[in-house]
């Protein structure tokens, strides 16, 4: 009797170290997922904050004349407001900003022009035969298709880019 | 069997259960993680489509500064239903009713319209782009930029 008493002690025992021991195997890669999860917080922000980077370039890229914006390929160089090259966020991440510009050239517009001296010419109510045949106006060096390209490294082994396109115009072709 | 013994073992099958309840959640988790990754707070398809759109806005002014008459002129046989073909052809250009494919698959459509008052005296022109920028997993960005250029119609002779 005592024995069986002390036996059935035993098992319950064992049966607490077990399940210590399924609960230690289930919690470790637990904690494995949430270091995971912290570390997709922390590529998060890094993205962010590339992000970021990437739309305040290209807004004030948008402002500067656009005599000023130089052309080329992969330009590191900072010009007027446009900071360009390698820039370290405070977190430490180093990221590279870099501009392609080039000029859409020519820049072509189709247009019908009106025959304004025709007898019958209306100028409230315009004839389908006031309007002449359609032409194209093309424009030399208007136009530069500007595109920042923010790059950095993730786990120091893996490059990631991002990059957004716009343009600008020279409104100034004829006052200048 | 006595109740003593359908008790044992029972240590064991709790903890299993609240173990795989455990595991559950963490894989829930993982899997809420990993469908996260890339849609942040701050979408890169919206800062694409509205960067795209200031750009071709630009390129839209740019055509309305250099050739404003034939437009004036194209809207009101469009609007007084004469003809519409000039006005259609007014908006055919390429570059500014296209696509792109890099850095993003993209589309864009300009429209132009002239808002006119005191029996046609002032016509403000309406600049309108709508851009579609398509992410790779399908999910699509719109973005409308409306810019109005204030003008006064003077005779064309």
């Amino acid at each position: 009797m005592l024995s069986e008493k002390f036996l059935k002690r035993g098992i319950t025992l064992i049966e607490i170290v077990m399940a210590m021991l399924i609960m230690a195997s289930v919690m470790i890669p637990v904690a494995s997922i949430m270091g995971y999860g912290g570390r997709a917080t922390v590529k998060d922000a890094r993205r962010i904050a590339a992000i970021q980077l990437l739309e305040k370039t290209m807004r004030v890229l948008l402002q500067e004349d656009f005599a000023a914006i130089p052309t080329g390929n992969s330009l590191q160089a900072s010009f007027g407001n446009v900071v360009l090259g390698n820039i370290t966020s405070d977190a430490g991440t180093v990221y590279t900003v870099s501009l392609d510009s080039e000029f859409i050239s020519p820049a072509k517009f189709a247009f019908n022009g009106v025959n304004v001296n025709s007898p019958t010419f209306k100028t409230d109510e315009p004839a389908a035969e006031d309007f002449m045949t359609s032409e194209t106006l093309s424009l030399n060096n208007c136009v530069k298709q500007v595109r920042i390209t923010v790059r950095w490294m993730e786990q120091q082994t893996t490059p990631v880019e991002i990059a957004v396109i716009s343009y600008r115009a020279d409104f100034t072709r004829r006052t200048g | 069997m006595r109740k003593a013994d359908r008790r044992n073992g029972m240590a064991i099958v709790i903890v299993v259960t609240l173990a795989a309840a455990i595991l559950m959640m963490g894989i829930s988790y993982i899997r809420t993680v990993h469908n996260q990754g890339g849609r942040n707070t701050i979408e890169l398809g919206a800062i694409q489509a509205d960067l795209l759109a200031e750009g071709i806005t630009q390129i839209a002014m740019l055509k309305f500064k250099e050739i404003p008459g034939p437009f004036y002129y194209a809207y009101i046989a469009h609007v007084k239903g004469t003809t519409s073909e000039p006005y259609k052809n007014y908006h055919s250009d390429e570059i500014i009713n296209g696509s792109i494919a890099a850095p993003c698959n993209a589309e864009f459509r300009t429209t132009f319209q002239l808002l006119p008052s005191k029996m046609y005296e002032d016509m403000n022109i309406k600049i309108s782009v709508q851009v579609k920028v398509f992410r790779v997993d399908g999910v699509e960005f719109n973005r409308n930029i409306e810019r109005t250029i204030a003008g006064a119609r003077r005779p064309a002779y």
